[in-house]
């Protein structure tokens, strides 16, 4: 576990909240959002050339080996982040930064074990319903919706080409559907740059996570630990891996299963959480990824917190052993009962 | 129709006229067979063709195309496209020679209804955030329609413009304005509505139930309204929806959260008498976290510790105390002991962690039917999720003598996701985890088989759009098992 509580939120519940995220991502480490030296805050104006940062090349200054990465934001503290992914078939840029948090994106920890977290997605419920302009928070209660922010041109310097991007209207969203795939090699440092807008100017760094290759992407989650194998990188290893593992709940309150391995090339998720995960039920689809990652995060006024996740993720298929769902006897083997409540058989 | 269709009549709402203009009853010809003119596929101003009735007979031949992205759901672009959400959360739009193009990335880590506006516009449900979103395909602009949504999945879009969101949660229906966000209902007191689906003339819009297994008709009125949703067809095997027991109670009466425990009788601020949770804070009034308190719930007394909840609220959790106390330094899902027997930590319907022990499972369900007589209301004394159920026979659950069984469905049978009507008036629904595929004909009632499809995953399914290879007179249907696509030679065309 790594930093926890205190500082990362208010309030007991921010102080569970934030306890988790200490699993994965620390809460300090960055100060408040940097002066950019070339890029004053409040120059929002777009270049035909592509803005902040096209006039030096594209390769990012600095040392990937020791270049300080401060780890993700906390949820209730994530008012927004930039993500570099590279899929199976495509790399994806994207990223947007609001005004707050929207209360149904910070997941509730639960049980947790090992580098291993289960995470329970509530759904507030707001009577009579919030206006269009609102967001429900879990008292009941309406917010003003948080609204994404003009943070000027931002650019991505260390990527496979030039990355810069203005936010598109209307949602003030930052993507780039076009980069090169893969979008990023392995140990190269990235520096996304802000030129600055609603926010002060914002640098943040990642590095290209070497390919993720793993023969252990068919998961059969059984009554035993779920072994992970991967190929280890063969250079820096600034990374982590994260196996992510949700059953869709078809509108009940899903849970999670978050874990953050080191990059050493195996790990397990322990029986008990993944036994946790399937007592929750299993009425909907299983889904499971591993991602190889890095993570930086920047703090902005006001209390929010911007990150940046460079990475590169495979697509696991999930099954489910040992564990019948039933709603009738019919559904279950001689011996054993159906369990109406867990809808599993026993 | 079922005996426990007939209750579901009463708890349902019509919903009045709303702040906006009539919507034109444009291609309504009161056909008797429910076709209509077909006038809003084509939107023409000229006579239509004759729909191509019947569709191709039972069971349909099928063909699979694989590597697409195992989506909640799907639409088909002008382009070819078929434009989805990927199980990375971009939206991505896909051609049969497998061709992409990446749209929108980070568009939701859990999208689901999916629907072209008639602007040009996608509009999606981000039930991961409770959303429904537009975004301009041409240049990935996106924002956020309208939030605050309680599990938005079915999504639906009419000739206007409108888009119709079922959120499952709260069991509504709304229709939505993407311009402005401003809403009014459509339909509430629903049991899980999902997939939506207007007829061709889209006077008529069904609402699937996921776990009831039944299929709703809501029609316009003259005043801009609805009608109140009437049952249009069940599955087979369907458990049914169960009966609203807060239309006759007084507020705070206990009542069943389908799945989700005891909750008791109020009145929301739309005037609808609905089951909702109910935590004791009265218990604690002036105590603190820890002190001692004592609830009640359906004639048991618990004397427990005030417990914060989730909302931050200090409450006196209605469970035995030796169950929370034999998991107080115990995980979820790790082991607990209480006496001699084992069992495992598990969250009440109150979110307050205790030891399931299930050699109380039996004496649970039939202690409340003993000196009761079949079809009797009862309660399930279950310790983590006790509700209120009807003694039945219980050999059929194993159990011996009268059980109290509760009277809703989650399970494989009647989780009915995705609906889709054909121009012909008829219904086809996708039975999630089952891999059927139901026609219900224009009048409703008994549905019949059109396939059973190899996949335990089948969210929705759609028409295709005539380019790119996608078929107008098949039907698509989105495999989330093999991430692949059904091809359905159904032989008629969609609204």
């Amino acid at each position: 576990m790594g930093q926890s509580g205190g500082g990362c939120g208010s309030g007991r519940r921010s102080a569970a909240r934030a306890a988790l995220l200490g699993l994965t991502v620390g809460c300090g480490g960055a100060g408040e959002a940097e002066p950019k030296d070339s890029a004053p805050a409040g120059d929002a104006g777009a270049t035909a050339d592509g803005g902040a940062g096209a006039d030096s090349g594209w390769a990012a200054e600095g040392d990937p080996a020791t270049v300080a990465l401060h780890g993700a934001c906390p949820l209730d503290r994530r008012w927004g982040g930039f993500v570099v992914d590279v899929g199976p078939r495509y790399s994806a840029v994207t990223g947007a930064v609001a005004d707050g948090v929207v209360p149904v994106t910070v997941l509730r920890p639960g049980p947790h074990e090992g580098d291993c977290q289960m995470l329970l997605r509530e759904n507030p419920s707001c009577d009579p319903p919030c206006a269009p302009d609102q967001a429900c928070d879990f008292d009941g209660s309406c917010l003003p919706y948080p609204r994404n922010q003009d943070l000027g041109p931002v650019s991505i310097r260390g990527l496979s080409g030039p990355v810069s991007m203005d936010p598109v209207p209307p949602g003030t969203t930052y993507f780039d559907s076009a980069v090169p795939h893969p979008a990023v090699e392995g140990d190269a440092l990235v520096q996304l740059d802000t030129a600055g807008g609603a926010y002060p100017a914002v640098r943040l760094h990642g590095v290209g996570p070497e390919p993720l290759v793993s023969d252990t992407l068919a998961w059969v989650v059984g009554e035993g630990d779920l072994p992970l194998r991967w190929a280890p990188p063969t250079g820096l290893g600034r990374s982590r891996v994260e196996a992510r593992l949700m059953v869709d709940q078809h509108g009940l309150s899903p849970y999670t299963l978050v874990c953050s391995f080191e990059d050493d090339g195996e790990a397990a998720v322990p029986a008990g959480l993944l036994r946790s995960l399937l007592g929750a039920g299993v009425s909907g689809f299983p889904s499971g990824t591993l991602r190889r990652r890095t993570d930086d995060q920047a703090a902005l006024p006001g209390g929010g917190c911007v990150d940046l996740s460079v990475s590169t993720t495979q697509l696991a298929t999930v099954e489910v052993d040992g564990h019948t769902p039933c709603d009738s006897p019919d559904d279950c083997p001689p011996g054993q009962i159906c369990n109406i409540p867990l809808e599993t058989c026993q | 129709m079922t005996a426990r269709a007939l209750l579901l009549l009463l708890p349902l709402v019509a919903c009045g006229g709303d702040d906006k203009a009539a919507p034109e009853a444009g291609g309504a010809d009161g056909s008797a067979d429910g076709a209509g003119d077909d006038g809003a596929d084509t939107g023409g101003d000229s006579a239509a063709p004759a729909p191509d009735c019947p569709p191709a007979p039972l069971p349909v031949e099928q063909a699979y195309l694989p590597n697409f992205t195992g989506a909640e759901d799907f639409a088909f672009d002008p382009e070819g496209y078929l434009v989805s959400i990927d199980q990375l959360g971009n939206l991505v739009g896909i051609k049969r020679d497998g061709s992409s193009r990446l749209i929108l990335p980070g568009a939701s880590t859990f999208g689901a209804g999916t629907r072209f506006h008639p602007n040009g516009e996608l509009l999606f449900n981000a039930a991961d955030r409770g959303e429904l979103v537009a975004v301009d395909p041409a240049t990935g602009g996106s924002r956020v329609v309208l939030g605050g949504l309680e599990y938005p999945n079915g999504l639906e879009v009419d000739a206007e413009g409108f888009a119709y969101v079922a959120e499952q949660i709260s069991g509504r229906v709304r229709r939505v304005d993407p311009d402005t966000g401003d809403f009014s209902f459509v339909a509430r007191g629903l049991y899980n509505p999902n997939g939506l689906s207007f007829t061709a003339d889209e006077e008529t819009l069904y609402i699937g139930s996921f776990g009831g297994g039944t299929v709703w008709s809501v029609s316009r009125t003259a005043d801009g309204g609805w009608t109140t949703p009437a049952v249009f067809g069940e599955s087979p095997e369907s458990p049914g929806v169960p009966p609203n027991l807060c239309l006759d109670a007084a507020p705070g009466t206990s009542c069943p959260l389908f799945g989700a425990g005891i909750g008791a009788c109020a009145v929301d601020e739309l005037g609808d008498a609905r089951c909702l949770p109910a935590l004791d804070e009265g218990a604690c009034g002036g105590l603190a976290e820890g002190d001692a308190c004592t609830t009640t719930l359906l004639g048991q007394t618990f004397a427990q510790r005030c417990t914060l909840s989730d909302a931050g609220a200090l409450f006196c959790p209605a469970i035995d105390a030796a169950l929370t106390e034999a998991c107080k330094r115990v995980d979820m899902g790790g082991t607990c002991r209480v006496g001699v027997e084992e069992g495992f930590c598990y969250p009440s319907f109150e979110g307050v962690l205790g030891c399931y022990l299930s050699s109380t499972f039996t004496e649970g369900y039939t202690r409340d039917c003993v000196d009761r007589a079949e079809g009797d209301a009862c309660v399930v004394y279950d310790a983590l999720y006790p509700t209120l159920g009807v003694c039945q026979p219980g050999a059929e659950y194993g159990l011996p003598g009268l059980a109290c069984l509760p009277e809703y469905g989650l399970g494989e049978h009647g989780g009915l996701d995705g609906v889709a009507a054909d121009v012909c008036g008829n219904v086809y629904v996708t039975e999630y985890v089952l891999g059927e595929i139901w026609r219900f004909p224009p009048t409703g009632g008994a549905a019949e088989r059109v396939v059973t499809l190899d996949s335990e995953w089948i969210p929705n399914l759609h028409w295709g759009n005539g380019v790119g290879g996608w078929e107008r007179d098949r039907l698509y249907v989105m495999d989330r098992a093999n991430f692949g696509v059904f091809e359905l030679f159904v032989g008629v065309e969609g609204r």
